[in-house]
Formats: structure tokens, sequence, C-alpha cells
């Protein structure tokens, strides 16, 4: 099960397992963001490499514009996996 | 005046000849969503052809001063399998050696190779019979030969890469389809020189549809092999950090081999695992960025694992590799993903 859903404070919470199945549902969202904004992965158990190509659309189009994305709240497993694969210095982490 | 007019008709040919062959190489890079071919490498293909090419004149002289046949059935018999052996050669090393993982990477790197090959070969037939034939008949030769040239490379290094997977790499099984297919594809263009405008034409109409046919298989394969290699990394990652190793099927397995291997071996295997494991993983991530036209961040790291992975190598030995292919796959782009990291690092 995945969900995405904006807090009233404009951040993104990934809820559940991004993977093949649910990146259509993930796509519609993050295409959907115009300016600079947090995803709280908080929530977010598991993520495939699809995943990691939609954020880094996403970012690639924000960075156009001088915008880009924050992600907060990974767990210690997904952090490293963000780190090993080379994007730290492509998002910011909190 | 009549020389310099001779020089600029020399230069004005082989230009055209050639740069429509660089533009085509152009392409094939610009194609190439995932960044997968470095413009060194490309530059160091485009030189090989070059050397390739002047080895060649030489063998061609040799062989043809031996067997005194006459040049037009030469040309069918004898030279395209010589050519086609002298290009083959960097591409079997550099498929052999796990510098090509993917079917565009072979085709542009072929085609690079088919390029350089070509400018030798135009160079010469400019200064020997220049003048024979109107200037626009010989840029569409030279246009021709350069396409052929780099068609025919690149299809032995589709080939070849596509059935390397399955064969042991050093069997004879994984080179000849592809020398034999383009030898044909060569000496089937040299049957028809006669006719360079219909001959450049069906190229140009066969060529572009194979290659981008190439791309789109290759393509959906690397994506493929991209979506299911990442999530087993992880997985595996997550396992190796989890403490849980050991009531693992991963683990039992380790188990398993402790009468076959010393504790430290074993140790040395787990390393090798984690480690290889991490830099698969950063292969993979820079290429999912490459995609979307960013470049990953910094990791000073690299270089030190990939030593580390060297030395582990060899610790473990070849029948410690053996043994961990049925958890890791070992030769499934490992290799290939390392050169990707000392490209980039």
């Amino acid at each position: 099960m995945f969900n995405i859903e904006d807090d009233p404070q404009g951040n993104v919470i990934l809820i559940g397992r991004l993977d093949a199945v649910s990146a259509p549902i993930a796509r519609q969202h993050l295409e959907g963001i115009e300016t600079s904004t947090r995803l709280d992965f908080s929530q977010l158990e598991y993520i495939a490499s699809i995943g990691l190509g939609l954020l880094a659309a996403t970012q690639r189009r924000l960075m156009e514009r001088g915008e880009g994305l924050t992600l907060s709240g990974l767990n210690p497993h997904l952090r490293e996996v963000f780190s090993l694969a080379g994007f730290e210095g492509v998002f910011r982490f909190e | 005046m009549s020389e310099p007019a001779l020089n600029w008709g020399l230069a004005l040919r082989g230009s055209c000849a050639l740069l429509p062959v660089l533009a085509l190489l152009l392409v094939l890079v610009l194609m190439d969503t995932f960044k997968l071919v470095r413009p060194r490498r490309i530059g160091w293909s485009l030189l090989f052809g070059v050397a390739a090419g002047a080895l060649t004149f030489i063998v061609n002289s040799s062989i043809m001063s031996l067997l005194r046949w006459e040049v037009f059935t030469f040309a069918i018999f004898v030279a395209p399998l010589v050519e086609e052996v002298c290009k083959a050669a960097y591409m079997w090393w550099l498929i052999r050696s796990g510098r090509v993982g993917f079917l565009v990477d072979a085709a542009i790197l072929g085609f690079a190779t088919g390029a350089g090959f070509a400018l030798v070969e135009n160079i010469y037939y400019l200064k020997t019979f220049a003048g024979e034939s109107p200037m626009l008949v010989w840029i569409i030769r030279g246009f021709g030969t350069a396409i052929m040239h780099g068609g025919a490379t690149a299809l032995f290094a589709i080939l070849t890469r596509s059935v390397s997977d399955q064969r042991h790499p050093g069997s004879a099984a994984v080179w000849l389809p592809g020398l034999a297919l383009a030898t044909v594809f060569h000496a089937a263009f040299n049957r028809f020189m006669m006719w360079p405008v219909p001959t450049t034409i069906a190229l140009l109409v066969v060529m572009p549809v194979i290659l981008w046919l190439v791309y789109a298989l290759g393509e959906k394969r690397l994506r493929r092999w991209l979506g299911t290699g990442f999530d087993r990394d992880t997985e595996l990652l997550a396992l190796i950090q989890s403490g849980e190793v050991g009531r693992s099927p991963l683990g039992r397995y380790l188990h398993s081999l402790r009468d076959s291997f010393r504790p430290d071996k074993l140790a040395d295997m787990l390393c090798l695992l984690r480690l290889q494991t991490e830099l698969n993983i950063r292969a993979k991530g820079s290429l999912v960025l490459r995609e979307h036209g960013l470049k990953p961040g910094p990791d000073p790291d690299v270089r030190a694992k990939l030593e580390e992975v060297r030395w582990l190598e060899r610790s473990v030995g070849q029948a410690g590799l053996l043994a961990l292919r049925p958890v890791c796959r070992w030769r499934d782009g490992n290799q290939w993903q390392r050169h990707i990291l000392e490209d980039e690092n």
C-alpha cells in the first residue's frame, strides 16, 4: 500500500511502499509540485529504483527554476541507500 | 594554382564524406538517455579505429601481393574479413573486460571505432583516386563507406555483447557470430561498390532502423536490469545492516561454506559482498541521476572501496568468487558498474 498527501504546512508525506505499482500515484502528485518542497519520508517503508527516478525527475525540473526538494525523516537504511547512490549532493536532507 | 585547388577539393570531399558520419555518431550519443559512454572512451574508440585502419592497410597490401588476386575479388572475399577482425579486436577487448554493459554503449563504441577506421580509408581513397569521379559521387561514396564501417563494427559489438551473457567469455561462440555478420555485411557493401549512390541510400535507410531498434531494446533491458538490480542490492544491504544475516537463507548458505573455507576467508567474502553491493547501489544511483541530467554528489570513498574490492577478490580467490556467485550473481554487470565508477571518480 502507498499513499501520498499534503500536510497543512505544505509538506508532502509519503506513506507505505513506493514501488513500480504505486509509482503512477506518486508521479501524478510530484508533477504538481511547482516550488521548493519538503518531502517527509518518516512513514515510507520502502522505495524502489523507479521511486528514485521520480524524485530525480522532480528535482531536475525544480532546479531549472532555482527551486528544490528537501528530503526529511528518512530511516537510517534509506538514508544510507540515498547516500550510497550519490543523491546527497543533489537533494537537501534534514 | 592547380595544386591548392586540388587540395581544397580533397578537403571538401573528405569533410562532406566524414562530417555526416560524425554527426550520426553525435546523434547516437545524444540518444543515449543514461549517458552510458563517456566522451573519453568515444575518443579512444575513434583513435583505435584510425590505428586499425593503418594496420589493415599494411596487412591487406601484404596479403594482396601474396595472393595476386584481382582487386574487386579481393575486396569481396579477403578485405572484409581482415578489416572486420582489426576493428573487432578493440570491441572484443572492451566487452571481455566488462567495459561495455549494454547494447546501447556497444552500438556507440562500435560505430565510433568504425568511423575512425573509415577516416583512414577515405583519406587513402581520396588521395589515390581523386579526380576520377565527380565530386558528388565521391561524397556519397565516402559517406557510404563511413556508415558501412561504423555500422558493421556496431553490429559486431551489439551481437557479441548480446551473446557474451550466455557463453563462456573465452569461447569463440561469443565473437564468431558477430564477426561473421559484420564480414558478410561489409562484403555485400563491397560487392555493390560500383553503384555507390543506391548502396549508400540503402545503408541510410537500413542502418538507422537497426540502430533505433537496438536502442529501444537496449534501453528496455537496461531499465529492467536497473529496477530489479537496485531492489536486490538494497534488500541485500538491508539484510547485512540488520545483523540478521545468520538467520537468513544467505547466512545459512555462508554457514554451509564453513567446511570449505577458513573463517578469515569467509569474513572476507562477507565484506566483499557488502562492499560490492554498496558500489552497485552507487553505480545504479548514478545512472538514475544521469537519466535526468543530474550529476551524483562526490563520494571520496569510492576509489578506496574499488581498491578494497580488488584486494578482497584476490584474498578470497576464484574459489571464493565462485562460491559467492549463487547469492550475488557475480557476473551480472559488477565489472561494468566498477568501470562506470572509475570513469566518474
